[in-house]
């Protein structure tokens, strides 16, 4: 066989199945149209399989209520929540393989992605080819009931087929149905009974849990103590048919939970308040609590910057402009490449402390992944030649899109955008990506055309003008640009400039830079992007360094005095527009938050008022925000990313 | 009318008309996984019609059918969110392509073992038919419905250029993935 055949082959046997195509076909037509409805939420086995196989949900199930009727044995703990999806993975490709040689009728337990009604439920199940063949025997209400039994579940259906509560069900299936019944699109997870998943162990996983034990996957583990945590898979309100009908009528109502009639039964479990990532971390140790922050880290240095003939463009930083204070909030703000320390060896991991409750984790099957950026609801993960970018929340990630791209390195984000650049087939760095960071929607520019020899250098967002500027470089020259990120990536050049540049801020249209004359003395000058003027502002010596806030508004030069040599800080004043002198010495960074300019140097930390009056405001603060995102990456190694949710992560 | 009558006009008809039809969708529509629904919905609404209205009066049932499936792909492209598509940035030369075309000519006896390898045949299919949904639409036209690929470039609206590009890159990365 040669390459030719396989994908005929391939695409033969898995593109468009003609035979189930037709089978479904003809069983959609003769369905009513209310249920048909539902047939165009199938997913394709493909999409099923590879959810399972990607998906990591925080899915222990924790049962509430305070009557204590029941008590829970903790003991009974069986399978945690990865394990039942490795379970259900393998059951899925041994269905696979199995074909549909399987008649004999077995029992499935089904977790739903919704709570649905039990209407939906049978629309649902109806679409299935085999649906005759199927009965319902239990179903798992989001309460915590089990309404079990044929006569049981019937009765239900009669009263109370539109309530919105049915967390799970118990299906009495063909085996070929296995499949089928896991391809729903209102299925979360169908699993086969075994010794593990029956009666008296199931409980539907619950992934909107807020706060649900993460379980035990590969390095995660609760701290909690075994009687503190019970089991899993506890489900312990069980009705039969006699007790029905009074749950029924609350239950109709809306008012089940809580309702005496349901008798929840457990005892108040109380989720832990942290997890930590193994048995043996040493909880209280801070640095180790340092180190998950720092892997957060998105600001690097700026190693383009070293083109800018001395001009040392530090790094830049500010507060998020929601903030109040950059005390309380802090914002990666770095224009280039974030570098490997945003990622944490497993066996870092394996030694960190106790950190915040984690809801959810994603395993990103990405070899050989170079960097992972966690920005709004996606995660974007780089290698050599490819982006990945992955869309995290709900329950479980989608497949990846991945876009070749050469050398990929992030020249800017924040939690709206990501700026990627990577190099086109000269292998000059002339290509810009951009992410939306909501929709996941990708834009690429192959800029050779407009860039010729040049390559991209930086890119600042000026957040006062909205305004994207794009530093390019060749060997003589600097080319700066603005350019437009929605819809199609546009450059529109701004100027020329002979020799290297280092842009400083921008406000009100102008774009503030430092470049350096023959004799490697510094001037300060503004361009009006409206009317195309240059304006010199200032001048100094041979020494000059910049450091810009993340908003682009502001910055600090440090630089020698044009006459005398003499150092000098200056702070670029936005309430006059120009700089101002400031009594600072030392390696100082900047933030604007609100229009509020923060300087921070040495120990101190200061608010910069207009013509330069600093006013302390206590001990230094950093600036730089850990994370773009409420994701946050957990590890990296050569075969995957591992992505975790937790809102108090650190 | 009986249902097996029904039954036996409908079976011919898909039989007949398959080919033509998916070829159709996959060429129109946005990616082949897509193309198995749409397909589903053009022959559900052919039987129901033909169930409904009987259909001797249907003189050429592949006219037919394709009618129907201009209009479940109007739909679909109504729903339909435009997606991101992947983009190559670099291209192979003429000689890169002549040697790729003859690699996969070449008989190499580990690609029947994969495709009796269910699991991974699978995740190879998906890993091309998820990527980029052009991708998958390429390989479908191409190999299934053994179209040329400067016909699938015309059905496309792509250059031929792009087309051989996309599907060699994909062979290629894809040989170098899962060792093929």
């Amino acid at each position: 066989m040669n390459t030719n055949d396989f994908y005929k082959e391939l695409f033969e046997k898995y593109a468009l199945d003609e035979e189930k195509i037709r089978r479904n076909a003809i069983k959609a037509a003769k369905t009513p149209a209310w249920q048909r409805a539902v047939s165009a939420h199938w997913k394709t086995a493909a999409g099923a399989a590879a959810a399972v196989a990607v998906t990591v949900g925080a899915v222990a199930y924790t049962v509430g209520g305070s009557s204590g009727n029941i008590v829970i044995d903790s003991s009974e703990t069986l399978l945690t929540a990865s394990q039942r999806l490795h379970e259900a993975e393998q059951n899925y490709y041994n269905a696979a393989t199995e074909g549909e040689q399987g008649e004999n009728k077995t029992n499935i337990y089904v977790s739903f992605l919704d709570d649905l009604c039990y209407s939906d439920m049978y629309v649902s199940l109806s679409a299935l080819p085999d649906s005759d063949d199927i009965e319902i025997e239990c179903l798992y209400l989001n309460d915590s009931t089990v309404i079990r039994g044929k006569d049981a579940v019937d009765a239900y259906a009669e009263t109370s087929a539109d309530v919105r509560n049915i967390a799970g069900a118990k299906l009495c299936a063909p085996e070929k149905c296995y499949r089928d019944i896991q391809d729903l699109s209102k299925v979360y997870l169908a699993e086969l009974s075994s010794e593990n998943i029956n009666d008296e162990t199931f409980s539907p996983i619950d992934f909107n849990d807020e706060d649900p034990l993460t379980d035990a996957n590969d390095f995660i583990s609760t701290t909690a103590s075994a009687e503190e945590t019970t089991t899993p898979f506890s489900f312990t309100n069980e009705i039969s048919s006699s007790e029905l009908t009074s749950v029924l009528s609350d239950t109709a109502a809306g008012t089940t939970s809580g309702s005496p009639a349901i008798d929840i039964t457990s005892d108040t479990t109380e989720p832990p308040a942290e997890i930590s990532l193994t048995d043996d971390t040493e909880a209280d140790d801070p640095e180790l609590i340092e180190t998950d922050d720092d892997q957060n880290e998105v600001s690097v240095s700026d190693d383009d910057d070293d083109d800018d003939n001395g001009v040392t463009e530090i790094e830049e930083s500010e507060t998020a402009a929601s903030e109040a204070a950059p005390a309380v909030s802090e914002e990666a703000y770095e224009t280039t490449v974030t570098e490997a320390e945003t990622t944490v060896e497993a066996s870092e991991i394996t030694d960190a402390p106790t950190v915040g409750l984690m809801t959810q984790v994603y395993h990103l099957n990405v070899a050989n992944s170079l960097e992972t950026l966690l920005t709004g609801d996606h995660a974007v993960v780089l290698t050599r030649g490819e982006v990945y970018v992955y869309k995290l929340g709900g329950i479980i990630e989608t497949q990846p899109a991945v876009y070749e791209i050469s050398n990929p390195k992030i020249a800017y984000s924040d939690d709206s955008i990501v700026i990627l650049t990577g190099c086109g087939a000269s292998g000059r760095r002339n290509t810009v990506m951009t992410i939306d960071a909501v929709s996941g929607s990708v834009t690429v520019k192959d800029a050779g055309e407009s860039l010729g020899e040049a390559e991209i250098g930086t890119i600042h967002y000026s957040r006062s003008d909205n305004r994207f500027f794009l530093k390019a470089v060749s060997s003589s020259t600097t080319l700066m640009y603005e350019i437009t990120t929605t819809g199609e990536i546009q450059f529109k050049p701004l100027f020329e400039f002979s020799g290297a540049v280092s842009p400083a801020g921008s406000q009100n249209g102008k774009l503030w830079f430092t470049a350096a004359d023959d004799s490697m003395k510094y001037t300060l000058y503004s361009f009006d992007c409206n009317n195309g003027q240059f304006v010199a502002e200032a001048s100094f010596g041979t020494t000059c360094k910049i450091r810009r806030s993340k908003s682009f508004e502001s910055f600090i030069i440090s630089a020698s005095d044009a006459e005398n040599d003499a150092a000098a800080t200056y702070v670029f004043d936005t309430a006059l527009g120009s700089l101002v002198p400031v009594d600072i010495s030392g390696d100082a960074e900047i933030a604007v938050v609100n229009g509020t300019i923060y300087v921070g140097v040495n120990d101190r930390n200061y608010i910069v008022s207009s013509g330069g009056t600093l006013t302390e405001t206590g001990n230094r603060v950093s600036y730089t925000r850990k994370s773009n995102s409420r994701y946050v990456v957990a590890s990296t190694d050569s075969e995957k990313v591992v992505v975790a949710e937790g809102s108090n992560w650190g | 009318m009986g249902s097996d009558a029904l039954d036996a006009y409908f079976n011919k008809v898909y039989g007949d008309t398959f080919k033509a039809v998916s070829r159709f969708v996959v060429s129109k529509c946005g990616s082949v996984q897509d193309s198995e629904d749409i397909v589903q919905n053009i022959y559900t609404r052919f039987y129901q019609r033909i169930a409904k209205k009987g259909y001797e009066d249907i003189e050429s049932a592949e006219a037919f059918v394709i009618n129907i499936a201009k209009f479940e792909c109007r739909n679909y492209f109504g729903a339909v969110k435009k997606h991101s598509v992947s983009t190559s940035f670099s291209e192979y030369t003429e000689e890169q392509m002549v040697e790729i075309e003859k690699e996969m000519s070449k008989e190499q006896k580990n690609l029947e073992d994969v495709l009796c390898n269910e699991i991974l045949a699978k995740q190879i299919f998906d890993d091309i038919a998820r990527d980029d949904p052009v991708i998958g639409r390429i390989f479908y036209l191409h190999f299934v419905c053994d179209m040329k690929l400067d016909d699938v470039a015309k059905e496309l609206d792509l250059t031929l250029s792009s087309v051989k590009n996309k599907l060699y890159r994909t062979i290629e990365r894809q040989k170098k993935k899962y060792d093929l």
